[in-house]
């Protein structure tokens, strides 16, 4: 049993949700620029946003631990695992707001979960699937080492509209090779 | 909403699982060559064939439908899909028992199946999974018209062995449906 945990990066606390966090979660979550390629409801409400927090605090930390990302004392987005307990594998998922984009934070807050599934969930593999057009998203994979194993297509549906998606794997071998470089 | 259904081609009927199928069952699932690359028990006793035919029986065909595969009158495997409603798109797993191995059976009833995916569950896509040492299973999805669409390295693992996989996928718009000759459907209550 793996216990609610924090994380601290150069610039970021990972920690668990709190119901404090709604109001941030509204923030970020109520720009269509943030959700164009993530399952949520648009326009976002406050009450979407009361409810996925609501669920996160009542999710098995074991088996789908989401982090909050927080920076400066506010919560900016999240990063969340879905263990697969029998394989020894978890799929990853992350985004985090607008103004963060492209200063590393994303990386940054997923190399630290990806270290925490292989060092204390014992993972053997980590995989992530994005739309092949979310480029920023696939581009954080390759950043923490990540090698494109597919590219799956027509596999999903956003809003109406089919789309393929690049799948990334990375292995505990090619982690542990790499973890320091990072 | 999708019917139990009984589908018949060349040399094969495809038709929902039945109680008495556990002797049949037992009889090829009970091979570890078979089980090979299949989470199943070993050995593979009645009580497993039971079990896995009274879940085949009761499955929820929106979700999860799943055809016994009946030559000369006895059951020799299965195939099926799980449903991924959402997504429009059927995720297909079969296997066939090794007496019936290399004679074109498990490809002519997965053309059936997805003939029937496509045509009947209006899916807008078909995809499977296959170690990449099962080189039979994916034969299938090649001569079906799957393509490959990449190789997910340590996705499994299987008494105690990690396992690549190949990954496999037909688009609706790609499928042809000119199997000879074509299966016909046969609606059953």
């Amino acid at each position: 049993m793996t216990p609610p945990t924090t994380l601290h990066t150069r610039r970021l606390v990972l920690r668990p949700f709190t119901i404090e966090d709604v109001n941030d979660v509204f923030e970020y979550a109520s720009d269509t620029e943030w959700s164009r390629f993530v399952p949520v409801a648009s326009p976002y409400t406050i009450k979407d946003a009361e409810e996925f927090v609501t669920r996160q605090m009542l999710k098995r930390w074991d088996e789908k631990p989401r982090f909050a990302v927080e920076l400066n004392g506010v919560v900016v987005g999240s990063v969340k695992l879905t263990i697969e307990k029998s394989l020894e594998i978890a799929s990853l998922r992350y985004s985090i707001s607008r103004p963060c984009w492209n200063q590393g934070l994303t990386t940054e807050a997923v190399a630290a979960v990806v270290d925490w599934g292989f060092d204390d969930i014992g993972l053997q593999k980590v995989y992530a699937r994005m739309d092949v057009e979310n480029i920023g998203s696939w581009r954080v994979m390759e950043k923490i080492g990540m090698i494109r194993e597919g590219t799956l297509r027509s596999h999903g549906v956003n809003r109406g509209v089919r789309y393929d998606i690049h799948y990334y794997g990375i292995l505990r071998s090619e982690w542990e090779k790499r973890r320091d470089l990072i | 909403m999708t019917v139990p259904t009984t589908l018949r081609t060349r040399r094969l009927v495809l038709r929902p699982f039945e109680p008495n199928d556990v002797e049949d069952v037992l009889a090829y699932a009970n091979d570890p060559e078979w089980s090979r690359f299949l989470s199943v028990p070993r050995p593979y006793s009645i009580e497993d064939a039971r079990e896995f035919v009274d879940r085949s029986v009761s499955i929820d065909w929106q979700e999860e439908p799943a055809f016994a595969i009946e030559y000369d009158g006895a059951v020799v495997g299965g195939i099926g899909f799980h449903i991924d409603s959402p997504n429009s798109r059927g995720m297909l797993a079969y296997s066939i028992a090794r007496a019936y191995w290399n004679q074109g059976l498990m490809t002519e009833a997965a053309a059936a199946v997805v003939d029937w995916g496509f045509d009947q569950l209006g899916l807008a896509k078909i995809y499977s999974f296959a170690d990449v040492e099962n080189v039979g299973s994916w034969r299938v999805m090649e001569k079906v018209g799957m393509t490959r669409e990449g190789t997910l390295r340590s996705h499994g693992l299987l008494r105690g062995v990690r396992q690549d996989f190949h990954s496999y996928g037909i688009l609706r718009s790609e499928w042809a449906g000119d199997f000879d000759p074509p299966p016909q459907r046969v609606t059953a209550g």
